[in-house]
C-alpha cells in the first residue's frame, strides 16, 4: 500500500493523523535506528529503548518537521540525542551507585522479543546478505572487519598485527562499512 | 565525496569510527559529542557505518558466537618434516646411532677382507722390480767396458741386471695396460728391475757414473760372451776322461 510512497510522503500522511502512514515509517526505519542507537550505546537493551523513544519522540513532534532536512536525517538526530540522553543518565547513575562495573555481562544481548517465524526467516536471510557482502569485499578491508567485529581487537592491536598505521586501520574499517552497507542495500530483504 | 570533505569542521572517518567502538578518549568523546548533537552530516555519517557494523556484529552473534569453540589437537611428537632427501639422509643418520656404528663395523670388515683375500701376483712371471728406485737408482746403466765379467760372485749377488732394450720396451707397456705400478716381491734372488725412466726420478747419467762403483755394477745379459765362457760342461769332461784313458 505504501510502497510507492516516499519517506516525506508518508510523514505528510501521517501528520494528518495516518498512523498507519507512521507505520510504515517505523517498518522501514526501526532496525537502522535501533542499530544506531546500538552503536552508541554498546547495549541491546538500552538501543531497544533509546529506539523506541525516539520514534515516540518523532511521532509526539511530527508538526516540527519542517521537511527541510530528509526523514531519515531527522530521526538520526533524535535517536542520537536520546542515546546521549541514556549515556548522560546512565553516567550519573553509575556515579551515584558508584557502580563501575561494566563487564562482559552488560554487553550481552538479551533475548530478543521478535521471535516469530517470519522474522526466523527474515533474519536468516538478512544473515546470508550480510554473510555474502562481508565475503565479497577486498581482503584489506575484510581482515579489518573480521579482526574486529570476530576477534574483537582493538584499534591499536590491529595496527600492530597488520603493521599499519592507526588512521590506515580505521580508515579501511570506515570504508569497508560503508562498501557493506552499499552491498546490503542492494539486496532489500523481503518480509514475509 | 567522503564525510570529512564535505564539511572540515565534522568529525574525520576515524573519529566516526572509533567513537563507533568506543575507542576514542574521554576529553576527545566529550568535545565529539557536543558536535555531534547538533550536527546532521556527522550524524547520517555514523548512522549508515553504525548500521553496517551491527549487520556485521549481528551475523557475528548469531553465526559465529553460538559455534562450539574446536577442541584443537597438536601431535607434538610428530616432527615436521622436511622434503629434502638430502636433510632426510641427515635425519636418518643423526637419528639412528646404531646404523651409523653398523655402517662403520662393515667398512672396517670390507677393508679387512679385502686385503686379507687380494690375491698377490708373485708368480715367476713377474719380472717386474720391487726395489725402490731410491735404492737402486737407475745409474746401473753402465757402460759395457766397465762391467768385469769375471768379477767375483760375491759382488755379482744381489746386484740387478737390467734388461735390454727390447725387453724393456716390452715390460713397460705391458705394465702399463694391465697391471697397477705397485711393488712387488721379488720371485728369485735375480730381480730384474724396470728401466722405463720415471717423472720422479730421473738423476743425471754423468753424476751417477762417477758415483758408482764398478763393483756394485751388475753385468747386462747380453754382455755375456759365449766365447769367453770357460765354465765347466758336461762334453769337456767327457774329453777329458777319452784322453785320461
Amino acid at each position: 500500500m505504501f510502497n510507492n510512497l516516499t519517506d516525506e510522503q508518508l510523514v505528510s500522511m501521517a501528520i494528518s493523523e495516518d498512523q498507519e502512514a507512521f507505520g510504515e515509517i517505523v517498518k522501514r526505519w526501526d532496525r537502522k535506528i535501533f542499530a544506531l542507537c546500538f552503536g552508541i550505546l554498546m547495549r541491546e537493551d538500552e538501543a531497544r529503548d533509546a529506539a523506541q523513544e525516539t520514534f515516540v519522540a518523532a511521532y509526539k513532534n511530527l508538526a516540527k518537521f519542517r521537511g527541510e532536512a530528509k526523514v531519515s536525517s531527522w530521526l538520526h538526530r533524535i535517536a542520537v540525542n536520546q542515546c546521549l540522553t541514556t549515556k548522560r543518565r546512565n553516567k550519573t547513575r553509575s556515579e551515584d551507585f558508584l557502580d563501575e562495573e561494566t563487564n562482559e555481562h552488560d554487553r550481552v544481548f538479551v533475548a530478543s522479543e521478535r521471535h516469530s517465524p517470519s522474522n526466523t526467516a527474515e533474519q536468516g536471510e538478512r544473515l546470508l546478505i550480510v554473510r555474502n557482502a562481508v565475503s565479497s569485499l577486498p581482503m584489506d578491508l575484510k581482515q579489518v572487519v573480521l579482526m574486529k567485529e570476530f576477534e574483537e581487537m582493538t584499534f591499536q592491536e590491529i595496527a600492530e598485527t597488520l603493521e599499519l598505521p592507526l588512521s590506515t586501520v580505521k580508515s579501511r574499517l570506515y570504508t569497508a562499512l560503508k562498501q557493506l552497507r552499499a552491498k546490503i542495500e542492494r539486496f532489500p530483504i523481503e518480509v514475509a | 565525496m567522503s564525510h570529512r570533505d564535505t564539511n572540515k569542521n565534522c568529525a574525520s572517518e576515524g573519529e566516526l569510527i572509533a567513537y563507533l567502538y568506543n575507542e576514542m578518549p574521554l576529553a576527545s568523546r566529550t568535545q565529539f559529542e557536543s558536535h555531534f548533537a547538533d550536527c546532521s552530516l556527522c550524524i547520517d555519517a555514523f548512522a549508515e557505518v553504525a548500521d553496517s557494523r551491527f549487520s556485521v556484529y549481528e551475523w557475528q552473534r548469531l553465526e559465529f558466537a553460538p559455534l562450539e569453540t574446536p577442541v584443537i589437537q597438536i601431535p607434538y611428537g610428530s616432527a615436521v618434516r622436511s622434503s629434502s632427501w638430502i636433510s632426510s639422509l641427515k635425519e636418518a643418520f643423526s637419528t639412528r646411532p646404531q646404523f651409523a656404528f653398523a655402517s662403520a663395523f662393515g667398512a672396517v670388515f670390507m677393508i679387512v677382507a679385502l686385503g686379507y683375500f687380494m690375491p698377490i701376483n708373485d708368480s715367476p712371471t713377474n719380472d717386474i722390480a720391487t726395489v725402490p728406485l731410491a735404492e737402486e737408482p737407475r745409474s746401473a746403466i753402465v757402460s759395457p767396458a766397465d762391467i768385469n765379467v769375471n768379477a767375483d760372485s760375491e759382488s755379482a749377488k744381489g746386484t740387478e741386471i737390467d734388461v735390454d732394450s727390447e725387453r724393456e720396451t716390452t715390460v713397460s707397456l705391458v705394465e702399463d695396460e694391465s697391471r697397477p705400478q705397485s711393488v712387488r716381491q721379488p720371485s728369485s734372488s735375480r730381480s730384474i728391475r724396470e728401466t722405463r725412466p720415471r717423472q720422479r726420478f730421473q738423476p743425471q747419467p754423468t753424476e751417477r757414473i762417477s758415483t758408482v762403483n764398478a763393483t756394485q755394477t751388475a753385468p747386462r745379459l747380453n754382455e755375456f760372451d759365449d766365447v769367453a765362457d770357460d765354465s765347466l760342461r758336461l762334453a769337456d769332461l767327457f774329453d777329458d776322461i777319452e784322453t785320461s784313458e
